[in-house]
């Protein structure tokens, strides 16, 4: 009896990794697993490591997206390998995926560091080992890299909230919700924020606090809030998954929903289309940027000099302004700055 | 008067219920702090928050009771929710049956899976539980490309958000499982035998218990509660997060810990299960209402369950 159950396990798992083989090759998955290591052939064409946070959210895929339309279409020619790493939101998993990356003789390094501090040492041994490092979509503690390619973080943190106060006439009651604690994408924010309320004397920031992404913590905390605050008069969060967290803990207190910044991810302007709800700007989350780090990858291996920081100027858009430029029938989780062109990005966003 | 002196005096402060002296603290200290902190609207928010993970915990508890632990819970409400709303944007009104049914199938196999690996092949539950959690994940994944589920029928909706008078029906929901499986555990053949398997696995197999079928069933039931919880959450925030419940493995074990629960088997405290879920609950209400910055409020948080584990161990005996 035990044999056969054994052996039905064995059979049933086997079934499994074929099936689940057989679906990532029909899916082009976004985790190449390498088994063999080859040689390198000198014929002109580049190997590249991507590691980055993997498909954990919409902001994610959407980066990797970008990458994947960079080197599996717009420079095919120009690419033999590449090798795409997902950590699954794991700062010490990226490390070890960097390391195993800088045994591949690849040529330039593309990464979107989970960590401000804990990627600095295997980013400095990439760049001693004359592999070109391009930083993108988050800050990290050292200079020894190429370029570093990201939506201007701080200068975002003082548009969202100046907007917020502004609205509020410069009086009133605020919280501030950022994603994850330690990622230098939402420390540099805050110190946006931080320094635009400092010129709104009248402006209270009850709290700060942190939705990691998920509307779910998001509503609980701001619920939290409103429990002893309901008067607050704006939430300003960066991330629209968080602000439908936001909108989600005002309509259950049965309050007038507060003034509030998002991103451009298709998933809360659809909601707030629904609802009617208009009280709030956008800000471009930067995941389309990954296609201007690509661009930029390939200029520094084709020995073209490119400049130390690429940082994105944000600019506010009004939900109808976000709205028009989505294309018709795009899922929730298309972002409406995206550099995708036209004939390829439903390949992408199914 | 008399009466309810002498029932007071009756109370006897154990590991199972000390946590509520705790509880009790902070609310008094809320109160204090900020009296609209009491209001009946915001006890009962802090409940509704607490429900999804109480569910959990109340599922997780079978799993320890008999001597195990389940890591796949969060996993499983992930491909639980992620199953239901596909099946209901699909089908409409038949997906809403279909999805349910579909749901609590998958949470259940997962669940004689999880205990059938354990029990037949005695792998490590911590092990065996992870790694299902793992892969049922990485097939959602594969599957799905993690693009957001849908959106959720109202049904759920009033399960999560919507309210039967002043009570969330979340709590209801809750309160009904606490109920049901407090009978289960207690007076129930099931709860025993299952109790009998977590204190001697051998003792209870020559006892003539099926040692094996109890195990699975604990698990199964786990399974259950985890869909469950993922359509409570899930109505919660109005939307089929595929990363919905994400740490709720961790957390429900916590919760279960704090409530005097033991690791170990063979004991097991519904009322343990409540506090604990409260405690953890609450203290993030805790926090943000004493205005804490993000890093004070994991050291005040890390204290104040410190503290509920340690009136734990201190009435351990009582």
């Amino acid at each position: 009896m035990k044999k056969t159950i054994l052996w039905s396990v064995i059979v049933i798992t086997s079934f499994l990794m074929i099936v689940m083989f057989a679906l990532s090759s029909c899916k082009e998955s976004e985790v190449v697993v390498e088994t063999v290591t080859e040689e390198k052939i000198d014929d002109g064409k580049f190997v590249i490591g991507v590691s980055n946070e993997g498909p954990t959210n919409d902001w994610a895929k959407s980066l990797n997206y970008h990458i994947q339309y960079s080197f599996d279409i717009k420079y095919k020619d120009l690419i033999e390998k590449v090798y795409y790493m997902s950590c699954e939101g794991d700062p010490s998993i990226q490390v070890d995926q960097i390391e195993n990356l800088l045994t591949k003789d690849i040529d330039a390094l593309l990464v979107s560091p989970l960590s401000e501090s804990a990627l600095v040492t295997v980013i400095e041994k990439a760049t001693d080992m004359k592999v070109s490092v391009i930083v993108l979509g988050s800050s990290v503690l050292t200079d020894k890299y190429v370029t570093y390619v990201d939506r201007d973080n701080y200068e975002t943190g003082k548009i969202i909230a100046t907007w917020i106060c502004e609205q509020l006439g410069g009086k009133g009651k605020v919280v501030t919700i950022m994603g994850e604690p330690g990622s230098g994408y939402s420390e540099d924010v805050l110190r946006g924020v931080s320094d635009a309320l400092k010129e709104f004397p009248d402006i209270i920031n009850i709290g700060t606090d942190y939705g990691e992404y998920s509307p779910v913590v998001t509503k609980q905390k701001v619920e939290a809030f409103l429990a002893s605050y309901p008067d607050l008069g704006g939430v300003i969060v960066d991330g629209g998954m968080m602000g439908m967290g936001v909108i989600e803990a005002f309509t259950d207190a049965g309050l007038e929903l507060p003034y509030l910044t998002v991103d451009d991810w298709n998933g809360f302007h659809i909601m707030a289309e629904e609802i009617g709800y208009s009280k709030y700007v956008s800000v471009p989350g930067g995941s389309e940027l990954a296609a201007d780090a690509c661009d930029l990858l390939i200029k520094i291996l084709n020995g073209e000099s490119v400049p130390k920081e690429v940082l994105l100027a944000p600019s506010i858009m009004s939900g109808d302004e976000v709205r028009a430029m989505i294309p018709e029938g795009m899922p929730e989780s298309y972002w409406a700055l995206c550099k995708i062109p036209a004939e390829h990005v439903k390949e992408y966003y199914k | 008067m008399s009466v309810s002196l002498t029932a007071i005096k009756k109370l006897k402060i154990n590991k199972n219920n000390s946590v509520f002296i705790i509880l009790i603290l902070i609310l008094i200290v809320s109160g204090l702090y900020k009296p609209e902190f009491l209001r009946f609207g915001n006890l009962f928010g802090i409940l509704r928050q607490a429900s999804a993970l109480g569910l959990l915990t109340v599922g997780q508890l079978f799993v320890i009771v008999g001597g195990g632990v389940d890591l796949s819970v969060a996993a499983t409400m992930q491909v639980g929710i992620t199953i239901f709303t596909y099946v209901y944007n699909l089908y409409g009104l038949w997906g809403l049956v279909i999805g349910i049914i579909l749901a609590f199938a998958f949470g259940i196999l997962v669940g004689v899976i999880n205990g059938i690996i354990v029990t037949k092949y005695n792998v490590q539950p911590f092990l065996t539980t992870l790694f299902t959690g793992s892969i049922i994940t990485g097939i959602r994944m594969t599957i799905t490309g993690i693009k957001p589920a849908g959106t959720i029928p109202e049904m759920i909706r009033y399960i999560g958000r919507d309210k039967t008078g002043m009570i969330p029906n979340a709590v209801i929901m809750f309160i009904l499982v606490v109920v049901v499986c407090y009978v289960v555990l207690n007076k129930s053949v099931y709860g025993r035998n299952l109790i009998a398997v977590g204190t001697n696995k051998i003792a209870a197999k020559f006892s003539g218990i099926n040692t094996n079928s109890t195990i699975i069933k604990s698990y199964a039931v786990c399974g259950f509660l985890s869909i469950l919880a993922s359509m409570v959450l899930a109505g919660y925030i109005g939307f089929a997060d595929q990363w919905i419940g994400a740490g709720y493995e961790f957390k429900c074990l916590i919760a279960a810990v704090i409530g005097g629960n033991y690791l170990g088997g063979g004991r097991g405290s519904i009322i343990g299960v409540i506090g604990g879920t409260l405690i953890m609950t609450i203290v993030l209400n805790f926090v943000i209402l004493l205005g804490l910055s993000a890093p004070f409020q994991h050291v005040v948080a890390g204290l104040a369950l410190i503290l509920a584990l340690l009136m734990g161990i201190f009435t351990r005996n009582k």
